[in-house]
């Protein structure tokens, strides 16, 4: 049975997908200035009280909450890429192209810059609360607008342009009045960076992911469907404007909480998905594991290779991912001329 | 007939001949400035513009009786930067909230109009103006209303350039003595760091300047081979975020740190009570609250990434004032550095009474210390 | 039982009323129904009505599952003809198991469609024509009780546009299903329909037996052309238009 078999080598190709992670994961784990080796790595995940103090600092505290945070952020922006170019029915549909990175970036930078907290609270977490309330506020204002009768997709996708630019200009201005320790900073936010990384924030992702992708799961066939048109999924009886509505608000809550946390990383979002797109189709069963996988794995990567171009320093990830998805990207394009869109 | 005519004509010109005829009386002087032009300035110079506020830290030395006599308008980096040294000034000459000043960041333009406008014979524009300036032709524009511009730098290139800058500074507002004074003042002091350290020639400790402290959520931002990264080195010291960071500004992954193992933790921060307030900075900076900036101190040591290092061990972490980084009183820096080095070596140095001299001789406001600290209190 | 009747069906969108008080049925299992009218006239309107997807006044009895193809829009999707029919039968279900029955019953509705040799071709890269049949597999792979064709044969050629009208009665009849197809090829309608509802302006102007409603009167009227109906020497109807009025 031709499907069955089809059905059989995408499995296998989750599984890769999967298996590259895991050794991504591992790679990332391994490398770093501490000069450890591959035992001694081991030896500190598995039996931290048997190895000297220093080494399951540098494992626990420093390592494995970055590469831990590489896999969850990434799949978070991949799964949120991927359902807004479906419902939104656009192969450039991401978190950037909805206004919600660049909401984020402003946020963190009234902090930053002069110390406005939207909601007064003195915590660690004021920058990133912060950069999250924006970053909502942007996708409602969107969801908002998207309710009301007679507006089409395309008027989705432009309003999304429309708040990138204004709030990129937004940005621009703080940046103009800042002082030059704040605008150093503001810069380093949003160039995105790994090193924010901590377990809670790692668990705040994590939870966001399981509560997120069964909702997503348990909608895998409408949503498929949704990239057949407008017309072709409500005549299979799916309440278009209320699905778009919802995924809307998900992808909103899963592209907010990771950018508040480790800045505006770029790219992940928009080529996670067509990498997923590529290797396995658009069945949503497929896709939306595949997704997360994909952009899981380019984040991790990016994570290792930005460690290794750079030994020692720390290179903002934003820049790694561009350099390490967007050969990779057009390769794959190129490669597949028959491909849709 | 043309000899009435010529002597009415003379009669109704002689006034407007006679300050020409005055000003002519006085030499103009030419100075090399900063960077390395030839400057034909007017004498006398009456009124200036200052292109970056922080250049009053020299003025002030200079025209110590009413620095801002000859401030015709400057940017306002001084009292973004250094409010507390603004607010000093301030309380002793309160006039100096009524010049007229512009904004922008080191290496932006100056706001000609406002240059123009206030009708000055010279602007001092620091050296990293200096692309933007060309580019936008300030200088030719200026020189067609005869005003001069001077490059000075005591930032850029600090070794090679206070010293000269100091000199045409002396020279150009007719106190050259002062200005020679304030030289001296400053070689010596930086000459009992540097002799004694050419001649005892301790190893460096290893050092991490924790850069901005509580201006970032992450660990760890420092300074490469320039600004601070230098000051370091100058003072006997082992900076060892040089080979990594590549520009002066930067950041390095925690692990190397920890891997570097540095003997000690230089702070530097500063009261940003407005840019973050959740944030982990220690108030250091003229009359800071030693309680408060101890507190605040004692975070560091529990970063992941000294963990385990000679500093954390041996608690030698220490605050300094961030803006030191941008001021020409940079020496005084390097001398609290040098002692917190070589402790034994600089036994008899004491920078906060070098900083209270330079205040004392040259300087109207007082000296307000709290610049330095170090965990568990004394200097 | 299947059956399906309309009671004064009234749709407005925005101001207009494109459908008014349209009552028409009910219809029985194996009949099968053609929807006629000139453009614009609330043909599209009306199946949407019936399927559910647009709100209005009157009632829709249905008794049985109803499936409904839309007018055909280009499509670009990393999806396989068999995938899309797959997912146009997985509608409404929360489960991702596809079983035996599943691909039993997307196979049969390729099959019937002689659509199986694309089955692994994307649907990005299917002609107008082709993708018209991918439509309507999608609607038989869901085994509905009740179909809701619009413009079914638009996009296809002389030989199967008839193949697909021969196979919609086939299942028709042998499934015992109701048939309401939106057609605009006259001849097709005699040669293949049974009733037939003739809308105008958004109301129903007659509605029947095919041979008793397609009169050159209607056609004069509705289509506004000069039309005779003749048997052929099969003895099946056939109109020939003479020209527009």
């Amino acid at each position: 049975m031709a499907y069955r078999r089809v059905t059989r080598r995408r499995l296998f190709i989750l599984a890769g997908l999967a298996l590259a992670l895991v050794f991504s994961m591992a790679l990332d784990v391994s490398v770093g200035p501490a000069g450890l080796t591959l035992p001694e790595v081991v030896r500190a995940i598995v039996m931290p009280a048997s190895v000297p103090d220093q080494m399951a600092v540098v494992l626990w505290q420093i390592r494995m909450p970055v590469a831990a945070m590489a896999v969850v952020v990434g799949a978070a922006l991949s799964v949120a890429g991927a359902q807004m170019q479906t419902i939104l029915n656009n192969p450039l549909a991401s978190p950037f192209t909805l206004g919600i990175s660049a909401a984020a970036s402003f946020g963190a930078a009234l902090v930053l810059a002069f110390g406005v907290a939207i909601v007064p609270v003195a915590l660690d977490y004021v920058v990133p609360l912060n950069a999250f309330i924006m970053a909502m506020l942007a996708s409602l204002l969107i969801h908002g607008l998207t309710m009301r009768r007679g507006v089409s997709v395309q008027t989705v996708v432009l309003l999304g342009i429309a708040l990138v630019f204004s709030f990129n200009a937004a940005l621009a201005l703080v940046q103009y009045l800042a002082s030059a320790e704040a605008l150093a900073a503001v810069i380093f936010w949003t160039m995105g960076s790994l090193g924010k990384a901590s377990w809670p924030k790692v668990a705040l992702v994590c939870a966001l992911l399981v509560l997120i992708l069964p909702i997503f799961a348990r909608r895998a066939w409408a949503l498929t469907a949704m990239r057949l048109g407008d017309d072709r999924a409500a005549s299979f009886g799916i309440n278009v404007a209320r699905l778009r509505l919802e995924t809307l608000l998900l992808v909103s809550l899963l592209a907010a909480i990771p950018v508040a946390f480790v800045g505006t990383i770029g790219f992940v979002g928009l080529v996670g998905p067509h990498i997923a797109r590529l290797l396995i189709g658009e069945d949503q069963r497929f896709f939306l594991p595949a997704s997360a996988l994909s952009g899981a794995l380019l984040l991790s990567a990016s994570s290792v290779a930005g460690k290794m171009l750079l030994p020692g320093a720390i290179l903002p990830i934003g820049i790694v991912t561009s350099l390490v998805g967007i050969p990779f990207f057009f390769s794959l394009i190129l490669s597949n001329a028959k491909r849709p869109w | 007939m043309i000899r009435i005519l010529a002597r009415l004509w003379l009669a109704v010109m002689l006034p407007w001949l006679q300050p020409t005829l005055a000003a002519g009386a006085a030499e103009p002087i030419t100075v090399t400035d900063a960077a390395g032009r030839q400057v034909e300035v007017q004498q006398p110079v009456e009124r200036v513009i200052l292109g970056e506020g922080r250049q009053l830290y020299i003025l002030a030395a200079l025209d110590r009786e009413n620095p801002f006599a000859r401030i015709a308008g400057w940017r306002n980096d001084l009292k973004e930067a250094d409010p507390e040294t603004w607010h000093a000034y301030l309380e002793k000459f309160p006039g100096a909230a009524a010049i007229p000043s512009f904004s922008g960041l080191e290496q932006s333009l100056i706001d000609i109009e406002t240059a123009v406008a206030q009708k000055p014979q010279l602007v001092f524009l620091n050296l990293e103006t200096k692309r933007a300036t060309e580019e936008a032709r300030y200088v030719e524009t200026l020189a067609a209303l005869g005003i001069a511009t001077v490059y000075v730098d005591f930032r850029h290139d600090p070794e090679r350039n206070t010293e000269a800058t100091i000199r045409n500074m002396g020279r150009l507002l007719g106190r050259e003595e002062r200005a020679e004074a304030l030289i001296a003042f400053r070689a010596e002091e930086i000459q009992r760091v540097t002799d004694r350290l050419a001649a005892a020639k301790p190893a460096p400790p290893r050092v991490f300047i924790d850069r901005a402290a509580g201006f970032y959520e992450d660990c760890c931002h420092s300074f490469g081979s320039g600004n601070f990264g230098a000051l370091v080195e100058q003072a006997g010291g082992m900076n060892i975020a040089k080979g990594l960071i590549p520009g002066t500004f930067g950041q390095i992954n925690p692990e190397q740190v920890l891997v570097a193992d540095p003997d000690q933790v230089i702070v530097t921060s500063g009261d940003w009570r407005a840019y973050s307030p959740a944030g982990k900075w220690v108030p250091v900076g003229p009359g800071a609250d030693q309680g408060a900036v101890q507190d605040r101190l004692a975070y560091y040591p529990t970063r992941p990434a000294y963990s385990g290092t000679n500093a954390q061990k041996a608690g030698a972490f220490h605050a300094i004032w961030h803006q030191f980084y941008n001021s020409p009183y940079q020496f005084i820096a390097m001398q609290q550095l040098a002692k917190w080095f070589h402790p034994q070596l600089f036994a008899d140095l004491d920078p906060d009474e070098t900083f209270r001299q330079l205040h004392r001789r040259f300087l109207p406001i007082d000296y307000r210390p709290g610049y330095f600290a170090t965990l568990g209190g004394g200097n | 039982m299947v059956s399906l009747e309309l009671r004064d069906i009234g749709v407005r969108l925005g101001r207009a009323n494109v459908l008014s008080g349209l009552s028409a049925g009910p219809f029985q299992a194996a009949e099968m129904v053609a929807v006629i009218g000139p453009n614009a006239a609330g043909k599209s309107t009306l199946l949407r009505r019936i399927a559910g997807l647009l709100a209005g006044s009157g009632q829709v009895l249905a008794e049985g599952r109803m499936a409904y193809m839309p007018q055909q829009s280009a499509v670009g999707a990393a999806l396989s003809v068999y995938e899309a029919v797959l997912l146009a039968r997985k509608q409404g279900r929360e489960s991702w198991r596809v079983d035996d029955r599943d691909m039993l019953a997307v196979d049969s509705a390729l099959d019937a469609l002689d659509l199986a040799g694309l089955a692994s071709r994307s649907i990005g890269a299917l002609s107008g024509g082709q993708m018209q049949m991918v439509g309507l597999a999608q609607a038989l792979a869901r085994e509905p009780d009740i179909l809701l064709l619009d413009e079914p044969t638009s996009a296809l050629d002389l030989h199967r546009s008839h193949e697909v009208l021969a196979l919609l009665r086939r299942w028709c009849r042998e499934r015992g299903l109701i048939v309401l197809a939106a057609l605009h090829d006259l001849n097709q309608v005699l040669r293949y329909c049974d009733k037939a509802l003739v809308i105008a302006e958004g109301s129903l102007v007659a509605q029947g037996a095919v041979s008793q409603v397609l009169t050159p009167d209607l056609l004069r009227k509705v289509y506004r052309v000069q039309a005779r109906l003749e048997p052929c020497s099969q003895g099946i109807g056939h109109l020939i238009i003479d020209g527009a009025l």
